[in-house]
């Protein structure tokens, strides 16, 4: 266990792990109360289109490492994507689902073809797709502990502006909050927990550890404060447990954290309508008890019948 | 009160909100014609109308949620930028609030602090809006999720929200839709108070109902035009029915019948 825990491999593995685990909610937290829970998904999509690009131009600059820029790619054509899909929305454009849809599809189809044009196979994008976080450097490392500053600095610092504007947009214009750039902060948020999520669990399955934490916080509080906080420490416990489990065992981290994470979800999903059904029974056997009670306190004063 | 007794044009203090030939347009078509409207402090206005007939999206584009496309706007005598904002508390209709997480009344009380300059809340921010629910008289529901109560109790939330603001300026959109006779009462007097501190009040009614002692004057739209500006329509005849659009123009009302005559006593 020891050598476990001092081995760099696996110190950088719990290092990115417990980095994304925290953060990833805490987005995940805004996406869902704007209704938007799938938009990490559609920007996932979109990154692998700037993993696979970063590559292209890794290749064509003949750099040692063919995928040093893939990262910095995808944090590029992610924030783009971001931007785009958020200035849809906010511009209330009538076929901003259509154009979604092409630009998911698209970025997942042209990752595809950018990869092989750059010399790579669809096994390189495998890492990007379920995520590869047994070969994180310390580079990425860095690169995780950057992002994940940005997003506690910005997603907790500004906590109740981004919970206003995501609550009730047209109160927040009243007030004068700055609505269009907090809505696209929300955005550039998303993108950036994207990227910083996709060595964990890769593209595919972003959106999962951005939203199951937050679905197994909302079952146990109903303030928005303690959601995001159960969140994040819901999504520390998953990502270090997947990551742990895959220690031992060989599966892949990316996809035993989600399945986890809907374990957890359903557990606490019974608990509590078990506890709510439990309630219900006791105050209707308080209710029946009442009545019989009742019944009891009114018979001494009947009197007999004249 | 007769209409002899309401006297909009005179007032002593400058307006707390002026709007001149405010247009819009909303998905290429234009919903508002060239509407003017005047607010002044200690005064209430009524703005009224048929479902479709610009009520919400005027009071909308007077508090800067959706652009006007031509018209001024002046709030305390500047022209409206998000600078007057601080000034203004506004209460939506409540089907517009409301996210996929649920959050407490305090939680949603409190957001009515942030504005300019003010990304974050203020250090006693949890006192404050305690005290703006217990003047809603719903203190007690301040750790409730807010999706969870009653129509009436949403209403004073939302309301509470507003007032935490400290406003000059009250804007209210259909407060009365869906609330309880007991959240209207309470309402009421909590619209009544803080005009009587010197609070201008503009507020989107469908009828006048419990909010009729407090209301001075009307301003009634019909397919985005003004078509009465003066006395509030008097609750007789058919415009005393619940559910009664006042969608025309309302000094002509009807003889009173002997349904409404003990109302008309009353005044």
């Amino acid at each position: 266990m020891i050598d476990l825990i001092t081995d760099p491999l696996v110190q950088r593995m719990l290092l990115v792990s417990l980095m994304v685990g925290a953060t990833a909610p805490i987005v995940g937290t805004y996406l869902v109360h704007r209704r938007m829970s799938l938009l990490g998904d559609g920007i996932g999509h979109v990154a692998l289109a700037g993993v696979a690009a970063g590559w292209l131009a890794g290749s064509a600059a003949d750099l040692a490492q063919v995928d040093a820029l893939a990262i910095p790619g995808a944090i590029v054509f992610a924030v783009a994507g971001a931007v785009v899909i958020e200035r849809m929305r906010a511009r209330g454009v009538a076929a901003a689902d259509v154009i979604m849809a092409i630009m998911f599809y698209g970025g997942i189809a042209s990752g595809v073809l950018l990869i092989s044009a750059a010399g790579g196979s669809n096994a390189n994008l495998m890492g990007y797709l379920f995520g590869s976080i047994s070969t994180a450097s310390w580079t990425d490392v860095w690169v995780t502990v950057g992002l994940a500053g940005v997003i506690l600095v910005i997603g907790l610092g500004l906590r109740a502006s981004l919970f206003a504007v995501t609550h009730d947009q047209e109160f927040a214009h009243s007030t004068g909050l700055p609505v269009a750039a907090l809505n696209m902060a929300v955005a550039i948020l998303a993108a950036i927990t994207v990227t910083a999520a996709m060595r964990v669990v890769g593209v595919l399955l972003v959106s999962g550890l951005m939203i199951l934490p937050v679905a197994i916080a909302q079952l146990i509080t109903r303030s928005f404060t303690r959601t995001m906080t159960i969140a994040m420490v819901t999504g520390v416990v998953l990502c270090l447990a997947g990551v742990g489990i895959t220690l031992f065992y060989n599966l892949q981290p990316g996809a035993l954290i989600v399945v986890l994470g809907v374990i957890v979800y359903t557990v606490v999903a019974s608990g509590a309508g078990l506890r709510k059904r439990r309630r219900r029974l006791r105050d209707e056997a308080g209710h029946a008890g009442h009545d019989e009670s009742h019944r009891e306190h009114q018979h001494p004063t009947l009197g007999a019948p004249a | 009160m007769t209409a002899a007794d309401v006297d909009c044009l005179s007032h002593d203090t400058p307006p707390a909100l002026t709007a001149r030939g405010v247009r819009v347009r909303l998905g290429g078509h234009e919903i508002l014609h060239g509407v003017d409207l005047d607010s002044h402090p200690g005064e209430a206005v009524a703005i009224m109308g048929g479902n479709g007939s610009g009520k919400s999206t005027l009071v909308r584009s007077l508090v800067g949620a959706i652009p006007t496309t031509a018209g001024d706007i002046t709030v305390f005598g500047e022209p409206r930028t998000r600078l007057t904002s601080r000034r203004i508390g506004y209460v939506p209709q409540r089907a517009s609030a409301g996210g996929g997480v649920s959050a407490t009344a305090r939680e949603v009380v409190t957001s009515g602090l942030l504005g300019v300059g003010a990304l974050r809340t203020p250090r006693d921010a949890k006192a404050r809006a305690l005290a703006a629910l217990d003047d809603l008289g719903v203190a007690d529901l301040a750790d409730r999720d807010v999706t969870a109560l009653s129509g009436g109790q949403q209403q004073r939330v939302l309301i509470a929200r507003a007032l935490v603001r400290d406003p000059d300026l009250l804007i209210l959109d259909e407060p009365m839709a869906g609330v309880d006779v007991p959240s209207q009462e309470a309402l009421a007097a909590a619209l009544t108070k803080r005009r009587d501190a010197g609070a201008a009040i503009i507020v989107v009614l469908h009828e006048l109902g419990a909010l009729a002692p407090l209301v001075h004057h009307a301003v009634v739209l019909e397919q985005g035009c003004v078509t009465h500006i003066g006395a509030p329509p008097r609750a007789l005849g058919v415009h005393a029915l619940p559910g009664h659009d006042h969608d025309h123009a309302h000094p002509d009302v009807p003889e009173p019948v002997a349904s409404t005559f003990a109302w008309e006593v009353r005044q």
